[in-house]
């Protein structure tokens, strides 16, 4: 049986420290989303489709949770004091490579940099037309993304992410959670692109 | 731990090789970088070479990738400048970070080779490391400069005291409880700091953007919280564009941190808003002699990505780390200060260090020969001059006459009896001659060589033998087998008069001038045609690479570059041929030590394992590191004798561990070397020569 994209992507990921969902239901999606966090508990997110897809703001809501979303067409009141005290940060991503399990997310704002480093849990949103096979078509995702929708050759902030941030330099033994989270989350929505979407769409987080 | 920088290189080495704490934590990291490394190369074997012309080109043209990247950084928004030596670039970054404050920086070359940390500190601003091994460093007092493992020598507990102090707090020994005191110990610094100084991986010019690449998520931090942010780079890390950019991380990932892609890449192309990134981006470009390095025609060694790779494979960093260095570490390290500092820099750092076994070369992504490089500056700019013991012993070889007269001399000295007598009264210890003593090899008869010699049972072949000036000389027997081996299998052998030492260890000894008359003595020596057959893999390496000894030299350059086509190790040249079937059995179990000159110089590991396995009653065993250098290198271990004795003593435990009775080689330097402490080793030849009853050569 051949390996599609998706299997190679979710093996690359789950190698690299991801812990990985597969699934084409919304509900589920939202529902793993709703166990990473506790009433009361800060959620912070940078803006992406998914997000709005999956109505993540109102369900996290519902269960008590605070949610703050940053990103270029929400301006930032709230500096980054909500950004310090988040347990989670949620992301979309710019492409998956599935090659290396490395997350792209290109940005001109610079909040998804800090959403997916300063909390200890990083959630990624990716549908999973957001896969690539390798790093330069990872990279190539970013700029297109910055060419059609930044209307610039390059984008400010590039992030490649691929695991928990992680060291080894107590005796060698590898540790997850150094500086930047140390658990990782990425759901791969089994969803396909709405057929009115242009190419940015396609590339938008 | 606490090492002198400047010390005495003998003293630092011995310190060094005390250290066993520290040898058992690079062993153990290099056990694990290794293979990840080495399977990258071999699943990609185009990498490195496309990566090499990517970054040799990008110098090709590095003044207008410069000024390109330079421009593109500020249209951008970025602050750039390029400063033509290291007192400007401190000078500017001094200006930038006025202080007071805190600095929080992350790992970064060009930040040690400006000591830019303590210029810094110098002006009142408080300097946090926050790479965890760094910062570990920097809590101890403590110098540790590799880049895959800083702390290496450290242990959790020495961690947990650190960190106690550092917030006040009791911790334990658990390690994930270190790392989130870490993190929360290093997440202060990082939230109030209003400076972060980090180094590039590359620079893309077109693009304008600096790309970094860890495993921490420092880096993110350190360019992301405080206001200014500043990068300081050396002019050779800038590429065309972000593609090559990528293709510099992808090196960097695989070969130095042995994983497909690093953990996290930034990519930055511009100031942030002051909240979600600096407000401001400074990027100093530095020189530093780089351009004038580059001129003097060394342009290769800045085609280095900093990956360390080199150091995880290099059998000299493996036994002493960091003492092999200064600043920067390692051949490349030393090379690097050698270019950028003077030769007395790099002397003082250790660039005779460097055994020149080529071990890098073969595991750097962008191929870099740096032995082949320290080579180079040791003739032209007088780097790491060999000491006197060497040097009698190069004026020796070069001169056939005076040559024979040393071989007379070592010989009744060894059959005279005096041998044991002087051993055991250490009466050479004081003249720095014991362990040179040490290489001599057993007495043996010197007996000329016939000129020519017909083959036996049929002429399949007609061949020149090289016969070397160590080889002929000291290890004569050796040589009468090795034509017995080809008449045997149907050669008509002539040994040319005329033909001198190859030239290798002047070569590797800042004589290059003599390697080149030498190699136009040989050359002519053995002008015609045919295969012209050598028993030394030390020597084959060199005469292979004739051509480019003297491609600028018009009389000689195509001369030297068919002599080098012609030139065949024993066993390459036999397997190539097909050996003729060996009648004798001899019931022995042996291990092949292979020399690095042989296998890396010359990419011969098979064929002499291929003859061991073709001779009746032979079984082969190999070692649990077959490539592990043996630590002779020429002069290379009359210079660091106790180097060269813990290397061999590494081999030779390795070897005994096999179970192996015999230690089988195929290159002069490393027999002799391994045949002074006891073990019966033998060359390839001399097992060959009895497999084919020896009848080849009259006696």
């Amino acid at each position: 049986m051949m390996d599609t994209l998706v299997d190679r992507a979710a093996e690359s990921l789950r190698a690299g420290g991801w812990q990985v969902l597969r699934t084409a239901s919304l509900d589920e999606a939202r529902a793993y989303l709703g166990t990473l966090a506790a009433p009361g508990d800060t959620v912070v997110a940078h803006e992406s489709s998914t997000w709005d897809l999956l109505g993540a703001e109102a369900a996290l809501a519902a269960k008590g949770v605070v949610t703050a979303v940053y990103g270029p067409s929400r301006p930032a009141a709230t500096g980054r004091g909500l950004l310090l005290q988040a347990k989670v940060g949620v992301t979309g991503a710019t492409a998956v490579v599935a090659e290396s399990g490395t997350v792209i997310l290109a940005e001109d704002d610079g909040y998804g940099r800090l959403v997916s480093n300063l909390p200890y849990t990083h959630v990624v949103l990716a549908p999973v037309y957001k896969l690539v096979e390798r790093i330069e078509d990872g990279m190539a995702a970013a700029t297109q993304y910055a060419r059609l929708v930044l209307g610039k050759p390059t984008p400010r902030y590039i992030s490649g992410i691929s695991g928990p941030s992680k060291t080894g330099d107590i005796e060698f033994v590898i540790v997850p959670g150094m500086h930047g989270p140390g658990r990782v989350h990425i759901i791969l929505l089994e969803v396909s692109l709405p057929p009115d979407a242009g190419e940015g769409d396609l590339l938008k987080p | 731990m606490k090492q002198s920088r400047h010390g005495n290189l003998p003293e630092r080495v011995h310190t060094a090789l005390a250290d066993r704490r520290g040898y058992k934590a690079r062993a153990r990291a290099f056990g694990i970088i290794r293979p990840r490394a080495d399977g990258f190369r071999r699943r990609f074997p185009d990498f490195a070479p496309v990566l090499r012309r990517t970054k040799l080109a990008a110098l090709a043209e590095n003044d207008r990738l410069v000024e390109l990247a330079m421009a593109r950084m500020r249209e951008n928004g970025m602050h750039v400048y390029r400063a033509n030596t290291g007192e400007e670039a401190v000078a500017q970054a001094l200006a930038i970070l006025t202080g007071p404050g805190t600095v929080v920086k992350s790992k970064s070359n060009m930040g040690k080779e400006l000591h830019l940390p303590e210029a810094l500190a110098g002006q009142g601003l408080t300097v946090i490391e926050t790479d965890l091994g760094d910062r570990i460093n920097q809590l101890g007092g403590w110098h540790g400069a590799h880049i895959l493992a800083p702390a290496a020598s450290v242990d959790r507990a020495q961690v947990r005291d650190l960190f106690a102090r550092e917030l006040g707090e009791e911790l334990t020994d658990d390690v994930d409880v270190l790392v989130a005191a870490a993190r929360k110990s290093l997440r202060r610094y990082l939230m109030e700091a209003e400076y972060g100084l980090t180094g590039a991986n590359a620079i893309a010019a077109e693009s304008g953007t600096v790309c970094l690449m860890e495993n921490e998520g420092n880096i993110r931090m350190v360019s992301s919280l405080p206001r200014v942010h500043v990068v300081v780079a050396g002019i050779h890390k800038v590429v065309p564009s972000l593609t090559e950019a990528i293709s510099v991380i992808r090196g960097a990932s695989m070969f130095g941190a042995g994983q497909l892609f690093g953990n996290y890449l930034s990519c930055i192309s511009g100031p942030g808003d002051g909240i979600a990134g600096p407000a401001e981006v400074h990027v100093i470009l530095v020189d530093g002699g780089r351009t004038q390095a580059m001129a003097a025609g060394y342009t290769e060694a800045f085609a280095c990505i900093n990956c360390g790779s080199c150091l995880n494979f290099c059998p000299i960093y493996t036994e002493i780390g960091d003492a092999f260095g200064g600043v920067r570490v390692g051949g490349i390290g030393t090379l690097m200060t050698a270019l950028l500092d003077g030769s007395a820099a790099g002397d003082r750092d250790g660039a005779a260090l460097c055994i020149g076994c080529g071990k890098c070369a073969t595991i750097c992504p962008v191929q870099l020969d740096t032995p082949h490089l320290l080579n180079r500056l040791k003739s032209e700019a007088g780097l790491a001059p060999a000491p006197r013991l060497a040097r009698m012993l190069l004026n020796a070889v070069k001169d056939p006459a005076m040559l024979r007269r040393v071989g007379r001399l070592v010989r009744s000295y060894q059959t005279s009896g005096l041998q044991g007598l002087v051993r055991s009264s250490g009466i050479l210890k004081p003249l720095g001659l014991a362990d040179a003593e040490a290489l001599l090899p057993p007495p043996v008869a010197p007996a000329a060589l016939p000129d020519d010699w017909p083959a036996i049972g049929g002429e399949r072949d007609a061949v020149s033998f090289f016969r070397g000036c160590l080889m002929d000389e000291l290890l004569n027997p050796i040589n009468r087998d090795t034509l017995a081996v080809l008449t045997k299998n149907g050669c008509r052998v002539r040994t040319p008069g005329g033909q001198v030492c190859c030239g290798a260890m002047h070569e590797h000894s800042g004589e290059r001038e003599t390697a080149r008359q030498l190699a136009r003595q040989n050359i002519d020596a053995f002008a015609g045609e045919g295969p012209i057959i050598t028993n030394s893999g030390g020597c084959g390496a060199l005469m292979k690479q004739y051509g480019e000894l003297l491609a600028d030299d018009p009389a000689y350059a195509e001369k030297a570059r068919a002599f080098a086509a012609r030139v065949r190790d024993l066993s390459e040249y036999l397997v190539a041929l097909g050996p003729r079937p060996m009648k004798g059995v001899i019931p022995v179990k042996v291990t092949y030590h292979e020399s690095c000159h042989l296998s890396l110089g010359q990419g011969i590991s098979d064929q002499p394992r291929a003859l061991l396995k073709a001779i009746p009653g032979v079984e082969l065993v190999e070692m649990a590191a077959r490539e592990a250098c043996c630590g002779s290198g020429g002069t290379w271990s009359m210079q660091h004798p106790e180097l060269a004795a813990r290397l061999q003593e590494v081999k030779l435990e390795d070897a005994a561990a096999t179970g192996a009775e015999v230690l089988v080689t195929a290159n002069p330097g490393c027999l002799l070397h391994l045949q002074s402490r006891g073990l019966r080793a033998v060359h390839l030849a001399e097992l060959l020569a009895q497999a084919y009853g020896r009848k080849g050569v009259a006696e």
